[in-house]
C-alpha cells in the first residue's frame, strides 16, 4: 500500500491529509487532549478515571449476565427446532436495527451539528473526506455497542457447536463490516434528508423529537421485557422465544445484510458461507462509497445553509416586560429558564415522570401473577403506614439522587458562571435558589408516581400524610447533598451543554452516596424493628436524622461554596 | 475610586507570574486607560478588582471598601463589561436586563428609565425581545454594557469595550464615559486602541509582562519620553 502510495503523485499527501482530518476529529470528540492534559500533566483527580471504570463495571456487568443467560436460553431453544442460525440472525439484526435507527439521527447530529463545523468549512478540505472522518469517528462508538451485543452471541454460538478457530476469524470479519450497511444507509438517508430539511433551525426540536423516540424505545423494550417469562422458568422462555421465530425471520427476510452476515458465520466452512460474506462485505463497500458520493455532492450546501439563523426581531413592550422582583425570585427564575430552554436538560430529567410510573403499570397491571389484591388489603389500611412510607421514602430518595438535576448545578452555568460571581447576591443566597429549584423539580418529577401508587393501592391517608413529611425531608437532604457535591468540584469547561449534564461524574459520585444513604437508612430501620422498637419512634429517628443530615449537608455545602465563590474559575489565562 | 497597593497574582502553583507587585490609583472623576500588550497582564488585574480572580498578594479597595473583607459591597459598586461577551444564549435581551437589575435591587423606575434610554441609544428595540443566541457579537456587547449600567455604578470596568460595537455605539460609549466621571465617578478600561486612550483617558498605564511600566496622566508619561506620540511610546517600552 505504502508503495503504491508513494508512485501515484499526492495520493500519499491526501491520505495524510485525510489521516490528520481523522486524528483531530477523534482527539476533539473524545476529548483525549483536554484528558491527558486533566490527568497526566496536571496528575488531578485520577480517581475519577477509577470511579468511572467501577461504576460502569457494575452496572455494565450485570447487565451482560443477563444478556448472556437469555441468548443461551435462545441458542438451546434454537437447536431443539434444529435452526441454529436463528441466534445470530436475531442477534445481527438487532445489531444492524439499532445501528440503523440511531445511526441515522448521530450522523445528523455529528455531521450537521457539531461546534467544529465552523472551523472545518472554510478549510480546503473535500466534503467527502469531512464525512467520512465524521463517520468514522460514529463508527468506532458502533463497535463498543456492538462489542456487547454481538461477542456473547458469537462465543456462545462457538462454544456449543465447538467451532474451529476459521468460525472465529470469518464472525470478527463479520463483527467488523455489521454496522457498516445500516450506518451508511443511515448517514446516506441524513445528508438526503439534511438538503432538503433545514433542521439547524429547529436545533431544540430535533433534540426534543430523538429525545421522545428513544423514550418511546424505552419503553417498549420495558413493555417485552416484561413480557418474557421470569424466574428461570426454562420451558416458558424456549416457548417464548419460538413464538417469536416467526417474527424474526419475516424481518430478516426485509433486512438481507443481516441474513449474509449470519449466514457466513454459521455456514463458515462452506461455498455459501464464503460467498455470502463476500457479498456482505462487497455491499458495505458500495454503500460507503455511495455515502461519500453524496457527501461530496450535497454535504457542503445543506451545512451552508444551516448557518443561517433565524431571528424573529418582534419588537416587544417594554412596559410590560419590565417588572421587579426579589434576587432569590429572580434567581429561581433564571434557574427555571436556563433549565427548560434546554431540551438536553428537560429530557434528562423529566421523562422519568413518565417512564416510573409506566414501569409501574406494566408490572403491576399487566401482571398476573403478582395480584395487586394483596398488596392494596395491606396499603390501604391505617396499619401499613410504617412499611408505606419507608418504601415511598427510600424511592423517592433514589429518584432525588440518580436524577441529574441537581447533581450538574453549578456545572450548568459553565463560562458563565462569572455572572453568578459577578452580582452581589450572597453566594449563599443563590445555594439557596438551587436547592429550592432543586426541590420544586424533584417533586415535579415524583409526583405523577406519587398519585399514581396513592389511585392504584388506594394508600390510606395517614400514611400518604407521614410519607409526604418524610419525602420531603429526603428530597431535600439528597438535592443539598447534590449541590454540595457539585460546588466542590463544577466542570466548568464545557462547549456543548450534553457534556455538562451527560458527561458530569458528579452524576454518579451524588447516586453512589445516595445510595449509601439509602443503604444506612436500611440498616437502621431493621436494627431498631430488631430491637422491638415502636414504629412510630423509629419514624421520628428517620425524621430527625433526615432533618440533621439536611442541616449538616447545608452547613457544608455554605462552606464548600464560599470557596467556590472565592477560587478562581475560567482556567489559567494569562492576559 | 479603586486602589490597588502591592498586588500580585501568579498561575501554576507560581510558576507563571501573571502580575507582579502593582500599585495603582484611579480617582473619582478620572477616566483611567489600561494599556498592554497580549498576555501582559490586563485582564487578570481587572477581573480581580471585579472579583472574578483571586489576588496573592497585596490589597484591592474600591470606594474606600476592602474587597475581600466586604466583596459584595464592591460589587454593589461595580459595573463590569467583560472581554469577550459571554451571556446568557437562552434568555431574551430583556429576561436578561430584568434579571441583572433584580440581582442589583435596581427601582422599576429606575431599571424603566435606564432600559429604555439604552435600548433607543443601541438601537436594540426590535431585537430586545429575542434569544441572546440571536445577537451578533456587536448586540451582545450592547446587552453587556447596558446590563454593566443598569444599575448606576460608581466605579465602570470595563475590558476592551469598543471591540464589536459599531462607531455610533462607541460614539456613544465615550460620551457616556465621560459624562459619568463628570458626575465624580470612576472609568477603569482596557483598549488596544491608542488612539482612544490618548484622547479619552485622564490618566493611563502600561503593564507589560505582569509589571507597570509607565503610570501616569498623558503630559506626564509624554515629557519622560521626548513628547513621542504614545504608539511610538508604547511600542518603544513593551519591546524591552
Amino acid at each position: 500500500m505504502g508503495i503504491f502510495r508513494k508512485n501515484i503523485l499526492g495520493v500519499d499527501r491526501k491520505m495524510r491529509e485525510f489521516l490528520s482530518l481523522l486524528r483531530t476529529q477523534m482527539k476533539v470528540y473524545y476529548g483525549i487532549s483536554a484528558m491527558r492534559y486533566k490527568y497526566f500533566v496536571r496528575k488531578k483527580d485520577l480517581w475519577e478515571i477509577v470511579l468511572a471504570t467501577f461504576g460502569i463495571a457494575v452496572g455494565g456487568g450485570t447487565l451482560l449476565f443477563m444478556y448472556i443467560m437469555y441468548l443461551n436460553s435462545m441458542y438451546l431453544a434454537s437447536m431443539l427446532i434444529n435452526q441454529p442460525q436463528l441466534m445470530p440472525v436475531t442477534v445481527l439484526l438487532l445489531a444492524q436495527l439499532l445501528t440503523l435507527v440511531f445511526g441515522f439521527f448521530w450522523t445528523i447530529s455529528v455531521f450537521y451539528f457539531s461546534d467544529d463545523i465552523n472551523i472545518l468549512l472554510p478549510l480546503p478540505i473535500q466534503p467527502y473526506k469531512i464525512v467520512l472522518s465524521k463517520y468514522i469517528i460514529i463508527l468506532l462508538n458502533e463497535y463498543v455497542t456492538l462489542a456487547f451485543l454481538m461477542l456473547p452471541a458469537i462465543f456462545i454460538y462457538g462454544i456449543g457447536t465447538n467451532a474451529g478457530i476459521l468460525y472465529y476469524l470469518v464472525s470478527f470479519i463479520v463483527f467488523i463490516f455489521t454496522p457498516i450497511i445500516p450506518l451508511s444507509i443511515g448517514a446516506i438517508a441524513s445528508v438526503l434528508i439534511m438538503r432538503f430539511v433545514n433542521l439547524k433551525r429547529k436545533k431544540d426540536l430535533y433534540t426534543v423529537i430523538v429525545s421522545i423516540l428513544a423514550l418511546i424505545f424505552f419503553l417498549t423494550i420495558q413493555f417485552f421485557i416484561n413480557r418474557i417469562p421470569q424466574n428461570g422458568e426454562q420451558q416458558a422462555l424456549e416457548n417464548f422465544i419460538l413464538q417469536n421465530v416467526n417474527l424474526a425471520k419475516m424481518v430478516s427476510r426485509s433486512f438481507p445484510p443481516a441474513l449474509w452476515g449470519a449466514v457466513s458465520m454459521t455456514d463458515y466452512n462452506s461455498l455459501s458461507g464464503f460467498l455470502n460474506l463476500l457479498i456482505f462485505i462487497a455491499t458495505s463497500i458500495i454503500f460507503t462509497v455511495i455515502l461519500a458520493v453524496s457527501a461530496q455532492k450535497m454535504y457542503l450546501k445543506a451545512v451552508i445553509s444551516g448557518q443561517e439563523v433565524e431571528a424573529k426581531r418582534k419588537g416587544v413592550s417594554l412596559k410590560k416586560e419590565i417588572a421587579k422582583s426579589s434576587p432569590l425570585k429572580a434567581l429561581l427564575l433564571r434557574e427555571w429558564r436556563l433549565f427548560i430552554r434546554i431540551p438536553v436538560y428537560v429530557m434528562n430529567v423529566l421523562p422519568v415522570a413518565i417512564i416510573i410510573p409506566f414501569v409501574f403499570l406494566v408490572s403491576f397491571v399487566g401482571n398476573s401473577k403478582i395480584g395487586p389484591e394483596m398488596v392494596i388489603k395491606y396499603t390501604s389500611s391505617p396499619d401499613g403506614w410504617f412499611w408505606v412510607s419507608m418504601i415511598g421514602l427510600l424511592f423517592s430518595l433514589f429518584i432525588t439522587g440518580s436524577n441529574s438535576l441537581s447533581s450538574t448545578s453549578f456545572s450548568r452555568e459553565g463560562e458563565m458562571f462569572y455572572i453568578s460571581k459577578l452580582m452581589p447576591v450572597n453566594p449563599e443566597t443563590q445555594l439557596k435558589a438551587k436547592w429550592i429549584f432543586g426541590i420544586i423539580i424533584t417533586l415535579m418529577v415524583i409526583l405523577p408516581t406519587f398519585l399514581l401508587s396513592w389511585y392504584i393501592f388506594k394508600i390510606h391517608f395517614l400514611s400518604i400524610v407521614i410519607l409526604t413529611v418524610l419525602m420531603f425531608l429526603g428530597i431535600s437532604a439528597v438535592n443539598i447533598l447534590s449541590l454540595m457535591i457539585d460546588a466542590m468540584r463544577p466542570s466548568f469547561e464545557w462547549e456543548n451543554p450534553q457534556k455538562a449534564m451527560k458527561g458530569n461524574l458528579n452524576v454518579l459520585l451524588s447516586l453512589i452516596l445516595t445510595i449509601i444513604l439509602i443503604g444506612c437508612i436500611v440498616v437502621i430501620v431493621f436494627l431498631l424493628k430488631k430491637l422491638y422498637i415502636f414504629e412510630i419512634v423509629i419514624t421520628l429517628i428517620i425524621g430527625v436524622l433526615l432533618i440533621l443530615l439536611n442541616l449538616c449537608f447545608y452547613l457544608l455545602a455554605k462552606r464548600v461554596i464560599k470557596k467556590l465563590y472565592k477560587d478562581d474559575v475560567g482556567g489559567e489565562k494569562n492576559e | 475610586m479603586i486602589e490597588l497597593k502591592g498586588v500580585s497574582k501568579s498561575y501554576s502553583k507560581g510558576k507563571i507570574k501573571a502580575v507582579d507587585n502593582i500599585d495603582l490609583v484611579v480617582n473619582p472623576g478620572e477616566i483611567f486607560g489600561f494599556l498592554g500588550p497580549n498576555g501582559a497582564g490586563k485582564t487578570t488585574t481587572i477581573k480581580m478588582i471585579a472579583g472574578l480572580l483571586s489576588h496573592d498578594t497585596g490589597e484591592i479597595k474600591v470606594d474606600g471598601i476592602d474587597i475581600d473583607k466586604n466583596p459584595i459591597e464592591v460589587k454593589k459598586r461595580i459595573g463590569y463589561v467583560p472581554d469577550s461577551p459571554d451571556i446568557y444564549d437562552k434568555l431574551t435581551g430583556i429576561e436578561y436586563l430584568n434579571f441583572i437589575a433584580d440581582v442589583y435591587s435596581v427601582s422599576e423606575k429606575e431599571r424603566k428609565d435606564r432600559i429604555e434610554y439604552f435600548v433607543e441609544a443601541f438601537e436594540l428595540k426590535n431585537a430586545i425581545g429575542d434569544l441572546i443566541q440571536t445577537y451578533s457579537h456587536g448586540m451582545k456587547q450592547k446587552i453587556l454594557l447596558t446590563a454593566a449600567l443598569i444599575h448606576n455604578p460608581s466605579v465602570w470596568i470595563l475590558d476592551e469595550p469598543m471591540v464589536g460595537l459599531d462607531p455610533k455605539s462607541a460614539f456613544l460609549l465615550k460620551e457616556l464615559m465621560s459624562k459619568h466621571t463628570k458626575a465624580g465617578f470612576t472609568v477603569f478600561f482596557s483598549t488596544h486602541i491608542l488612539e482612544v486612550a490618548e484622547k479619552l483617558c485622564d490618566k493611563i498605564a502600561i503593564i507589560n509582562k505582569g509589571k507597570i511600566i509607565a503610570y501616569g496622566t498623558m503630559e506626564e508619561i509624554k515629557s519622560q519620553h521626548e513628547w513621542e506620540s504614545l504608539e511610538k511610546i508604547f511600542l518603544e517600552l513593551t519591546e524591552k
